[in-house]
């Protein structure tokens, strides 16, 4: 059989498609007993950082990294992104081969892959599909898009790269974040947290200046918007905070933002990204059984003073 | 007898029709006429709690009854706990529980006299009452062959120990993190410098810049970090944040 008849086959082109990617698929030793996956990609300054899993990275400096070359090169910490799971490394060395991006999120069905390199000497993948976008394991629609897919993720390809047939990523995988799933970050997310650390060394969030419980609704306030049953109160509000200025007061209970439902602090969190800085939010509010709705425009997180 | 006011959340999980045997013990196929057992689960989730029940309902002897936290308590409250009475064993999984609920869950197994399984979190339980509980202790990490062994055991009145746990604790031993403050007590121990390290922990930041932030030493966050980490009674940094917005802590 000639090369191209070979390479039409649709089974080599999944190997053709892991061959693509592993040369920016590393090796990362951040941990005792087991290596994660990591993936290398070019920034805005022509310069490579290294993202992996967060929970694979538990020391912060002096990480090993083993690359798809055969070297080892050292890496260290420069930030994390805890909601997502992420953690971006610098390492010493600038020529380290990349991925490419696959920016669009797939769709529901696109046949991808899980590429893992928990031992150096060469790459595993496994194979699967998309299985849904966004956020299946929760009532809430409110939340980070995420993309969930069957693929198997062996031991070690936390941090490591979901490819599409053509071999570009379409996010990192993890088995940190849902305990009882493995979730696809989606790049783009990948990189506008890369993009912030590198920028700001944090991921930048929008702030309200609350403290807040969960609570379960009392039942004749439940569905009247939306099917939750639980809602936040808030338990503290900064001085001179946008929550402050807007009038919120101690034991309101948040339910809604933007129509969506506010089931607990996470939901909170992922409504406040740092795209809602300065954009007034419409919150849906519980305040003496009484329904109100108040608005509050995020601020940048004050820097704790020093 | 007091009659509930609030719907119990106790969801009893169906059982599957025709369960295939795990092929490597025959001994779990149950004898003709016998009754199924029902095993307790106890997790902070409603996911945790579907999980655990469906690897315990992998052995055709039992069948699995999902219990939320709130039940725990409600029962604790109102000193009747009959349906934990009727249970073979329960498997509590200690992730997000408060120590009350925890505490709450000891002495309903004391006064029913039903034995418990814990599954530790980072080789560590917290509460020092549930390391004197009677039953078990494995790893969260424990497949379904082992954690039906352990309710197997656990129901024959032995005590069950699972050697992983040593890996995973990081002080060496299950019993020896012990926090017996409750939860709030915990929440407001926390100085101000601690919070604001916890502040930038949840921002992502690594110890060096923590440290450069608020103008001291690396070994002086570390330090902290560690503090924050034991009052919280947290294995990592994700699980100390994760506490402490779940607990009012950090500001969003």
């Amino acid at each position: 059989m000639t090369d191209d008849l070979q390479r039409s086959n649709i089974g080599e082109q999944f190997a053709d498609a892991v061959e693509r990617v592993t040369p920016g698929v590393v090796t990362v030793h951040g941990r005792r007993r087991l290596p994660g996956t990591g993936i290398a990609f070019t920034v805005d300054d022509a310069s490579t950082v290294i993202v992996t899993a967060s929970h694979v990275v538990e020391r912060e400096d002096n990480l090993a990294i083993f690359l798809a070359d055969g070297r080892k090169v050292t890496a260290t910490l420069l930030g994390r992104d805890l909601s997502r799971d992420l953690a971006v490394l610098r390492s010493e060395t600038t020529d380290l081969a990349a991925v490419s991006d696959r920016p669009q999120l797939p769709r529901v069905g696109t046949l991808v892959m899980a590429v893992g390199r928990p031992w150096a000497s060469s790459p595993q993948a496994t194979l699967g599909a998309v299985n849904a976008v966004g956020q299946i394991h929760s009532r809430r629609a409110s939340g980070i898009q995420l993309i969930h897919t069957d693929v198997t993720m062996l031991p070690g390809f936390s941090g490591g790269p979901l490819i599409d047939a053509a071999g570009n990523v379409a996010g990192i995988n993890t088995s940190g974040l849902l305990r009882m799933a493995n979730i696809t970050i989606p790049i783009s997310q990948v990189r506008a947290v890369t993009a912030d650390i590198l920028a700001y060394g944090y991921v930048r969030s929008g702030w309200i200046g609350v403290t807040v419980q969960p609570v379960a609704l009392p039942a004749q306030a439940r569905g009247e918007v939306d099917e939750s049953d639980s809602g936040l109160l808030v338990s503290g509000i900064a001085d001179g905070s946008p929550a402050a200025e807007a009038g919120l007061l101690l034991g309101d209970i948040l339910v809604s933002v933007a129509d969506q439902p506010l089931g607990d602090a996470t939901d909170l969190k992922h409504a406040l990204g740092s795209e809602q800085i300065g954009q007034a939010l419409e919150f849906g509010i519980l305040r003496g059984g009484v329904r109100q709705s108040v608005s509050i425009t995020p601020i940048e997180r004050p820097e704790p003073a020093s | 007898m007091p009659s509930t006011t609030t719907a119990t959340r106790t969801a009893t999980l169906t059982p599957v029709d025709s369960p295939t045997p795990s092929t490597s013990n025959v001994s779990r196929i149950p004898m003709p006429g016998m009754a199924r057992r029902v095993i307790g689960i106890v997790a902070a989730y409603p996911s945790l709690r579907a999980g655990l029940g469906a690897l315990i309902q992998q052995d055709p002897r039992f069948v699995a009854s999902a219990i939320s936290p709130d039940t725990i308590l409600a029962w604790s409250q109102i000193s009747t706990s009959a349906a934990i009475a009727g249970m073979d064993a329960v498997l509590v999984d200690s992730r997000d529980l408060a120590p009350e609920t925890l505490d709450a869950m000891v002495q309903i197994a004391h006064s029913e006299n039903v034995p418990l399984l814990w599954l530790a979190h980072n080789g560590r339980l917290p509460g020092a009452a549930t390391t004197n509980a009677p039953g078990g202790i494995v790893s969260s990490r424990a497949d379904g062959d082992t954690l039906i062994a352990a309710i197997g055991a656990v129901r024959a009145g032995l005590r069950v120990y699972d050697p992983d746990l040593e890996l995973e604790a990081e002080t060496g031993s299950p019993g020896a993190h012990v926090a017996t403050a409750p939860m709030t007590g915990a929440v407001q121990s926390l100085s101000p410098r601690e919070r604001e390290v916890l502040e930038l922990v949840a921002s992502g930041l690594p110890n060096k810049a923590i440290a450069r932030t608020l103008g001291i030493s690396d070994h002086t966050v570390k330090f902290h970090v560690s503090s924050v980490l034991a009052k919280l009674d947290a294995g990592s940094r994700t699980e100390a944040v994760t506490i402490a917005s779940r607990t009012g802590i950090l500001s969003l």
